[in-house]
């Protein structure tokens, strides 16, 4: 009855009121039905990337898992073939004054016992001190990795060379264990993969972010070969990276210099809440 | 027409609703939700009466009782989605019933 009311030709405004209504209908149904179909394609999107998010840690965590083992099998390894032979070749000697007693005998089994047992003692703190480096604990960053680099460089293979612009304030303790771990597994990687003739590690900040830079001359990767390589089942040490930065909250970029012949790795993280005396103090 | 004005602020208002729950957030908003269920059935009423009141000056009172229809109908979309959206938040905040209310907890004396 509306509707041949609404339709009559002579009658406008009941027209406008019929169409107008339909219109508007239409119109709130139609905002409701996409409101609902985007709500449901925005969850379904926020559901995949959980998803994704949660496969990524779990890559993450089997790496930090597989590389303990790693750790705890090359510390084992390191006990077992150097350690264990030289203690058992000490006892030897030192059982040998039980059977022979001839005293210039003895006292040169026992010379040769403290020799062995001296070179004990380098291995085992040479095991402690790749564990965990002295001079990182005593004097910091700065220090360990300036050690580190006079070492590769000592090795004669490669130039490496760093400098700290601005490393007046330490960071905490085991955020500075965290990066030189981090540098370490860098550098590793520039040792084995790129064949590069130098290494150069820069450390700055600006504002409160703290910078460390990484150039070298080898075959490097890029920030896709970094995110590629962190998403499949190798690159392991990569891996540890990124859980070591997650950590941090920091971030790293792999890039190629413009001059396209040296790679660069840069780590940024925040300082806000990282402050501590300079003396390293608790 | 001054229920047509209030009509059009409402709109607007539950258009803005809608455009910050269309946002993306972390969480986004259930389209079953009751509260977006209460802005669905007042911006329904609003839109579907709209004309009704802007022209309503001008109609005869044997056609206002004519399209008047248009005013009930809409109040009954608008009553039943109200009551589905009281039926879901009485569903969402239903307090657990203690199912083992009965179990006694004082200690046997036959030691």
């Amino acid at each position: 009855m509306i509707l041949l009311q609404a339709l009559s030709p002579d009658n406008n405004i009941s027209m406008v009121l019929f169409f107008g209504t339909i219109g508007m209908l239409a119109l709130t149904i139609g905002l409701i039905v996409f409101i609902s179909f985007h709500q449901r394609k925005v969850i379904r999107y926020q559901q995949q990337l959980q998803r994704m998010e949660q496969d990524q840690q779990k890559t993450l965590l089997n790496a930090s898992i597989r590389l303990q083992e790693e750790e705890r099998q090359r510390i084992a390894a390191d006990l077992h073939d150097d350690a264990g032979p030289l203690l058992a070749t000490a006892r030897l000697y030192l059982n040998e004054n039980f059977v022979n007693l001839d005293k210039q005998t003895q006292l040169q089994s026992i010379y040769n016992a403290k020799q062995i047992i001296d070179d004990t003692i380098q291995l085992i703190r040479n095991i402690s001190h790749s564990l965990m480096p002295p001079t990182l604990k005593n004097f910091g960053l700065e220090s360990a990795v300036n050690d580190l680099f006079q070492k590769i460089s000592g090795s004669g293979s490669m130039n490496a060379s760093s400098r700290f612009h601005d490393y007046r304030e330490r960071l905490k303790a085991e955020n500075e264990l965290i990066i030189f771990r981090i540098i370490q597994e860098l550098i590793n990687n520039i040792l084995k993969h790129s064949n590069a003739s130098f290494i150069h590690l820069t450390q700055n900040t600006s504002g409160q972010r703290f910078f460390i830079r990484l150039h070298h001359d080898g075959r490097g990767l890029t920030q896709t070969d970094f995110e590629k390589l962190g998403k499949s089942n190798v690159g392991l040490g990569l891996k540890n990276i990124q859980s070591r930065l997650k950590v941090l909250q920091g971030k790293i970029f792999f890039e190629k210099d413009m001059s396209q012949t040296y790679y660069k790795v840069t780590i940024e993280l925040n300082r806000d809440d990282e402050l501590k005396p300079a003396d390293g103090s608790n | 027409m001054m229920s047509a004005i209030a009509s059009v602020i409402i709109i607007i208002l539950c258009l803005c609703y809608f455009i910050v729950s269309m946002k993306p957030t972390l969480e986004p908003v259930n389209v079953l939700t009751p509260l977006f269920l209460i802005v669905v059935a007042i911006f329904i009423y609003v839109t579907s009466t709209l004309f009704l009141f802007l022209i309503a000056n001008k109609l005869s009172a044997k056609e206002m009782e004519n399209y008047w229809r248009i005013n009930d109908i809409s109040n009954i979309l608008t009553n039943i989605i109200l009551a589905t959206a009281f039926y879901l938040y009485k569903s969402k905040n239903k307090k657990p019933t203690p199912e083992n209310n009965n179990v006694d907890f004082t200690i046997p004396n036959d030691r």
